[in-house]
């Protein structure tokens, strides 16, 4: 009953996941092209990192779509490289955040990939809706190890409650259903496990037992009878368990399928998706010492081996969250909140500025490597949809008129990027829901507060 | 992690493994027979209840698998196992049979029932005894309740209630990854903190073993120190070594939560006191008071203007903002609590000046016209209020009973606990076994 007791149990589920790690990288096919001989189109993978409080919008904003690619703002100055392969947007408007006006940090992360506000007569628990990035997992996760890779810097306990809101709010992005928060992993070695399992070396094969699945189908089937004698909120909490219990599953079919198309592969029956020219699985070096900026990359290289490995397709990184946040290697130790009620003082409003262009740093690094790394007739960023960005425009002011973001990658030819475009209408829901357009996952619905697509993005 | 327990096929099987699966068939027998009767030893076990058929027809279901594959007897039933220890069963305490159509609220089974007490006092399943009582029906019944709650608590098992109840109530959890500015206070080693959750820990249990009134909490003549701990109350001479022992102390201040070093260093920042965290503290986990959260926007201290602060003690400081209309409504009750306690530093030594130099003010007075002017004044106000902490006390403990949060219809009956236990003296065992055979323990919602 104590929370001890819930993670040693856990544990044996996770550690029959663990044994299940990733295989053949050497002869890694797509999984959802085995079928004819055509040739092989990489999938689309996309990605989100998100840091707190807005920006200093003279820093940040291009000054005129003409002067995007030769004298970008200074923000973006590390992005430079590779800014003809990025999309920038300004008039994309938040959620109004009314009736919680006094939550505005609560709200910046948990309405992100949202568009949604929580529930208000609900607001002390987890009310709110399936987020974008758990969107696209329902839909590609059951072609990879892994549906998706939730990644954060902080770890997800800030205690805040205002507005009467649900703490979680303040640091989760990712919402498997209305009232599941995903959890991150903070631990770059948990992350490798996870992505590996843990024997950890990529590109190793680790043996699975064909029978799991299976013996998994017959305790879920199983447990269908015990469904019936729970009440109703007992029903919902075996429900989520049951699909952490099927997430597995999903896991070993995965892998199945691999080696099924391995297998007709090496006999010639279908093409190889690997090309020689692939760049080999990049090598990641978990930093011995505490420093952020070496964190945050070792965080953003286990993103890209894990796209470019396709041991899954979505992932969210929470870089950093509204809690207090400093950044010590940026020479001064006040915390990024404070910092951003600024009042326009010169002096604040720089330490903004350096914390803004650190966390783009943080990102640039995870796309430029991309951007580096063959795959099919391109690069890997090519196939990608990697978005950063803040849930506020201004912190000083908490505005979410125009908010801040960067859409680096092509999505696999949808997206016309190398371009500013000042004027958009739109708001977060239907950016959100053309990213995913753009990465082929079909919609039933719009997103939260979405009424159109975003047609001028596209390419 | 079954392969560390299990032996691998064609070796002779494991200590464990013949505890779990029994001796192998011999020839003659009906594996499938056997192998049932291993799934319901193994799920009586794992589910904590006599499994339904049902779910050993899932289990004989998983085992065929195997058969069917050729995994062997002892490779099926390691598959089944397998099975077991994924089964939401394992993971959750679950009901034996469907209820009644109609009901709201039914009993507890008495193998919930059994999973329940267990789970609150030990924080592991339920033994033996628990087990044969909940089969013979038994345990549900006020006298033997009773008595299992006494027989539990004597048995070294109930530290699990410290390490999660009473270490989440007095915010020591905390202590093994809280940071502390190693400049100044280089104390605060591993061994330190393992020393300050130790006391805390030994405390609380002597309270609970020898059924002491939970006044004793605020109010106690005694504590428990080693060599590292000593240091920070000024004792190294008397107490030296790793172990720790009960300590007599003479010095009033001391004794009892507020005064004690794990509990003074949770509630400060990293390198200072603070005294509206120490009031918070007091307020709501010892004298179960609600208390608001600060408004958006407030800046801390260090963002006072230097000029104007600079010869303020922290507490001048600290009252800046009770001369602001919306702030002063709260700190006007929380901040005199912290002040009364100033006299500890942030990791809980006994101090006459604070950092800035000035000599600690620690007088103050409670609403209700209790002045004070040491921390063992407050202690005395404090310790005079035996059913706000004792309330307080039941309802933290009925909450982690119940994982969940108490709710308006709750009050109902801890307004009848509370009749009790005042009636006994606030005795701590009769504080657990009120929660224990109250109506919402031992009943379930089915219905919403």
């Amino acid at each position: 009953m104590t929370s001890k007791h819930l993670i040693n149990r856990r544990t044996c589920l996770r550690g029959l996941g663990a044994s299940l790690g990733l295989p053949l990288l050497e002869t890694m096919g797509w999984a959802d092209s085995v079928k004819g001989k055509t040739a092989y189109k990489p999938p689309v993978r996309l990605g989100f990192m998100y840091m707190p409080h807005g920006v200093i919008m003279d820093q940040f904003w291009p000054k005129s779509p003409e002067s995007f690619l030769k004298s970008p703002p200074p923000a973006l100055e590390s992005l430079r490289p590779i800014l003809d392969q990025c999309l920038m947007m300004k008039g994309i408007s938040g959620v109004p955040i009314s009736p919680f006006n006094g939550a505005p940090h609560a709200l910046e992360l948990s309405t992100w990939l949202t568009a949604t506000l929580p529930d208000p007569a609900k607001r002390d628990r987890i009310h709110i809706a399936i987020s974008a990035d758990q969107i696209a997992a329902n839909y590609v996760g059951a072609l990879t190890a892994l549906p998706s890779l939730e990644l954060a810097t902080m770890p997800q306990t800030h205690k805040e409650n205002q507005e009467g809101l649900n703490e979680g709010y303040y640091s989760h992005c990712s919402y498997r259903s209305p009232t599941q928060a995903m959890p991150a992993e903070i631990n770059p070695r948990s992350v490798l496990n996870r992505l590996f399992g843990q024997t950890g070396k990529s590109g190793q094969t680790t043996v699975t037992d064909p029978l799991d699945r299976q013996m998994l189908d017959r305790v879920i089937g199983g447990a269908r009878e015990l469904r019936r004698r729970l009440p109703q909120g007992d029903q919902h909490k075996l429900d989520e368990y049951l699909d952490s219990v099927r997430s597995v599953e999903r896991r070993i079919a995965a892998i199945e399928v691999r080696q099924k198309e391995e297998a007709l592969q090496k006999a010639g029956l279908a093409p190889s998706r690997h090309r020689d020219t692939d760049s080999a699985p990049i090598e990641v070096r978990i930093p011995e010492g505490d420093k952020r900026s070496e964190y945050m990359q070792v965080m953003c290289d286990l993103n890209v081996l894990a796209f470019q490995t396709d041991t899954t397709r979505v992932s969210t990184y929470i870089g950093s969250t509204p809690n207090g946040v400093s950044y010590p290697e940026l020479g001064f130790t006040d915390t990024h909140h404070s910092t951003t009620h600024h009042n326009n003082q010169a002096e604040k409003a720089d330490k903004v500025a350096a914390i803004t262009k650190f966390n783009i740093d943080q990102f640039a690094h995870m796309v430029k490597k991309m951007a580096s790394l063959r795959e099919g007739d391109g690069t890997l960023l090519d196939n990608c949809i990697m978005m950063w960005g803040s849930g506020l425009e201004d912190g000083n002011k908490h505005t979410r008129e125009n908010l801040p973001f960067i859409i680096a990658g092509k999505g696999g030819g949808s997206i016309n990027n190398g371009r500013f475009l000042p004027d958009i209408k739109g708001n977060q829901g239907d950016l959100l829901m053309t990213l995913l357009t753009c990465m082929g996952v079909p919609l039933d619905r719009p997103i939260g507060i979405a009424s159109k697509q975003i047609e001028g993005m596209k390419a | 992690m079954l392969d560390r327990v299990l032996a691998p096929k064609g070796k002779s099987p494991t200590a464990v493994q013949r505890r779990l699966f029994g001796e192998s068939p011999t020839s003659g027998v009906d594996p499938r027979e056997a192998a049932k009767k291993v799934a319901r030893s193994l799920a009586r076990q794992a589910y904590r209840r006599p499994p339904s058929d049902e779910e050993i027809e899932t289990l004989l279901g998983v085992f065929d698998l195997g058969q069917v594959n050729e995994l062997g007897y002892d490779g099926s039933l390691r598959l089944m196992l397998k099975a077991v220890l994924v089964s939401p069963q394992f993971l959750f305490i679950t009901p034996a049979k469907e209820v009644e159509k109609g009901k709201k609220i039914v009993p507890l089974d008495d193998h919930q029932l059994a999973s329940r007490l267990s789970y609150l006092l030990w924080a592991t399943m339920p033994d033996a005894e628990l087990f044969a009582l909940a089969d013979e029906g038994k345990l549900h019944e006020p006298a033997v309740l009773k008595a299992q709650v006494k027989r539990m608590l004597a048995d070294p098992r109930s530290r699990a209630l410290f390490d999660g109840f009473g270490a989440q109530w007095l915010g020591v959890a905390a202590l093994e990854d809280k940071t502390f500015d190693e400049k100044k206070f280089p104390q605060m080693t591993k061994a330190m903190r393992a020393a300050m959750y130790d006391e805390a820990r030994l405390f609380f249990d002597s309270i609970v073993r020898e059924n002491r009134s939970v006044v004793s909490f605020v109010n106690s003549d005694y504590t428990f120190l080693n060599g590292t701990l000593a240091k920070l109350y000024g004792l190294e001479k008397e107490i030296a070594g790793a172990e720790m022992r009960k300590v007599k102390l003479t010095d009033a201040n001391r004794g009892g939560i507020l005064g004690m070093p794990g509990v003074l260093a949770t509630t400060s920042f990293p390198n200072r006191t603070s005294a509206v965290k120490r009031g918070v503290w007091v307020l709501e986990q010892v004298l179960g008071e609600h208390v608001p959260p600060a408004p958006a926007n407030v800046p801390p201290l260090e963002k006072q203007d230097q000029k104007t602060v600079a010869n303020l003690t922290l507490r001048q400081r600290t009252e800046l903002h009770r001369t602001h209309a919306v702030c002063a409504n709260c700190h006007k009750i929380l901040d005199p609590i912290g002040f009364g306690l100033e006299n500890f530093d942030a990791i809980g030594r006994w101090r006459e000046k604070d950092d800035t130099g000035g000599a600690i003010d620690a007088a103050g007075e409670l609403p209700g016209g209790h002045a004070f002017s040491s921390p063992k004044e407050l202690k005395a106000i404090i310790a005079a209020r035996k059913d706000d902490l004792a309330r307080n006390l039941t309802e933290k403990l009925m909450a982690y009973a119940l994982c969940r949060q108490l709710a308006g219809y709750d009050d109902v009956v801890v307004d009848q606990l509370m009749k009790t236990i005042a009636q006994d003296g606030y005795r701590m065992q009769t504080l657990i076994t009120e929660v224990v055979t109250s109506y919402p323990f031992l009943n379930r919602r089915v219905q919403d």
